[in-house]
């Protein structure tokens, strides 16, 4: 068996009201925040924070560590998990892999380090999620998306959840794609079809595949954990899960929708309303599908620093200006 | 900066490793040191510790003539000299501050973050940033 242990986070500091946004394009206003990355953050130092975190509140030290993943949805200039292991201190025999290109790479992460912890390959692993998007001004993406990194120690012992299952589905689905020397990604002009086609059909089908094959009912679950969506609920609902169920999360509408941490974020908020024994069904989604993990609680108590850590982050913050965040975004700046 | 000499500090920059005076006991920073700066003594063998990176500032001053990295990070640069809480004097740059913010005495933390770009490659150190009690 294999579960996580305990989990880290970084948030940047620096946040910008949609209100704030609206407001530049004359849309209406919307309430909640985004994170924004300073200019010296990136990914690297972001995953660093997080990684740091998670050994810390695991009592893992680094060089018992043997796989770092790190999985982003956001295009690096470099490998990240190679340079990961050595901020870290793991040994230098430790494997690193980088997953990318869509938000559903932690949860993929997760699954191939429980795997590996399990054959015995590695005692821990630890797979970090980090995204620093850089959305098109004026999309609907620059209103949701935010900056975050999480991470999670994977081990055999002393674990806060287990892994009791997992399914996953995929597909030639492709909302999203990168246009060499664009700077930002395009994605398709019909929100339908990504919502339907994408969102609604691949989660569903994962989660519903998931709770088939372990035999257990919407009613069995403590907490689901869907990857953050304004159509997470007709998910819940196609899955035939009570509304009252799905984790409304804070994080989510502190820092956004901060893709390949959002998952992480959103299971240790959820710690805090579980206990021993109780079922929680995490569901991702990103280009080309989702995965469906159903975790037990063993000793949810083991993320409680970790929960404190994050409600900590999302309130300490430093609203900027519109102007500010296109800066902050190398969207404008100096003449060069 | 040269990219070997950024090569070299890299362990240092990381990982936050630094070396203990086998004589007096002085936390020397980074750790490159054959003598001890304080004692004088020749250090034989190393001995490395992990710096805690938790502190509180003892001095600073707000740099406003552009320095490396200028066009994107300042200025105006907060330059500040720190005592480490487990040891160890070391002086930086503090960020995620807005410079009539800054105070002797507050608390800081040492987190890894690009100091400025070579050749379009980012080259990283620890930054202090604020700590909210």
């Amino acid at each position: 068996m294999a579960g996580i242990l305990g989990a880290g986070m970084y948030i940047p500091l620096r946040r910008v009201a949609l209100t704030e946004i609206s407001k530049a394009w004359g849309n209406e206003d919307i309430p909640g925040e985004i994170s924004v990355a300073g200019l010296d953050e990136d990914l690297f130092t972001m995953a660093v924070s997080a990684g740091r975190g998670a050994l810390q509140y695991s009592n893992i030290e680094p060089d018992r560590i043997g796989i770092i993943y790190v999985c982003t949805g956001t295009a690096s200039k470099s490998p990240i998990a190679s340079r990961l292991a050595f901020a870290l201190g793991a040994n230098s025999e430790t494997r690193v892999m980088d997953l990318g290109l869509s938000a559903r790479s932690t949860t993929q992460a997760i699954l191939c380090c429980s795997d590996v912890v399990r054959a015995g390959s590695a005692k821990y692993g630890i797979v970090v999620g980090v995204d620093n998007p850089l959305p098109e001004p004026g999309s609907v993406d620059e209103m949701s998306w935010g900056a975050a990194a999480a991470a999670v120690v994977i081990g055999s012992e002393g674990m806060a959840f287990s892994i009791a299952g997992a399914k996953s589905c995929s597909s030639a689905f492709t909302e999203r794609w990168t246009v060499p020397g664009a700077q930002f990604q395009r994605q398709t002009a019909f929100p339908r079809f990504t919502r339907d086609l994408g969102y609604l059909h691949h989660s569903s089908s994962a989660g519903s595949s998931l709770m088939t094959s372990l035999k257990i009912k919407p009613e069995d679950l403590s907490v689901v954990i869907l990857q953050n969506s304004v159509v997470a609920d007709r998910a819940a609902k196609a899955m035939n899960i009570p509304q009252g169920k799905v984790l409304r999360s804070e994080s989510g509408k502190a820092f956004g929708d901060t893709g390949c941490a959002a998952v992480l974020l959103d299971l240790v908020e959820s710690s805090s309303r579980v206990k021993g024994g109780d079922k929680v069904l995490m569901v991702s989604y990103g280009i080309g599908g989702s995965d469906a993990i159903c975790l037990v609680a063993e000793k949810p108590e083991n993320l409680k620093d970790s929960a404190i850590r994050l409600a900590k982050f999302c309130n300490d913050k430093t609203l900027i200006d519109y102007a500010t965040l296109l800066r902050l975004r190398r969207i404008i700046g100096p003449a060069h | 900066m040269s990219d070997p000499f950024v090569w070299r500090e890299l362990r240092d920059e990381y990982q936050l490793v630094a070396q203990r005076c086998s004589s007096c006991g002085v936390v020397i920073y980074p750790m490159k040191h054959k003598i001890c700066p304080k004692c004088g003594k020749i250090q034989e063998e190393t001995k490395e510790i992990k710096l805690n990176p938790h502190g509180k500032i003892v001095t600073y001053t707000v740099q406003y003539v552009p320095g490396p990295g200028a066009k994107e990070f300042g200025p105006p640069m907060i330059l500040v000299i720190c005592d480490l809480d487990d040891g160890g004097r070391i002086n930086g740059i503090l960020t995620d501050c807005a410079p009539d913010s800054v105070k002797i005495g507050m608390r800081v933390k040492l987190e890894l973050r690009s100091l400025y770009t070579s050749n379009g490659l980012d080259v990283y150190s620890h930054k202090f940033t604020p700590i909210k009690e």
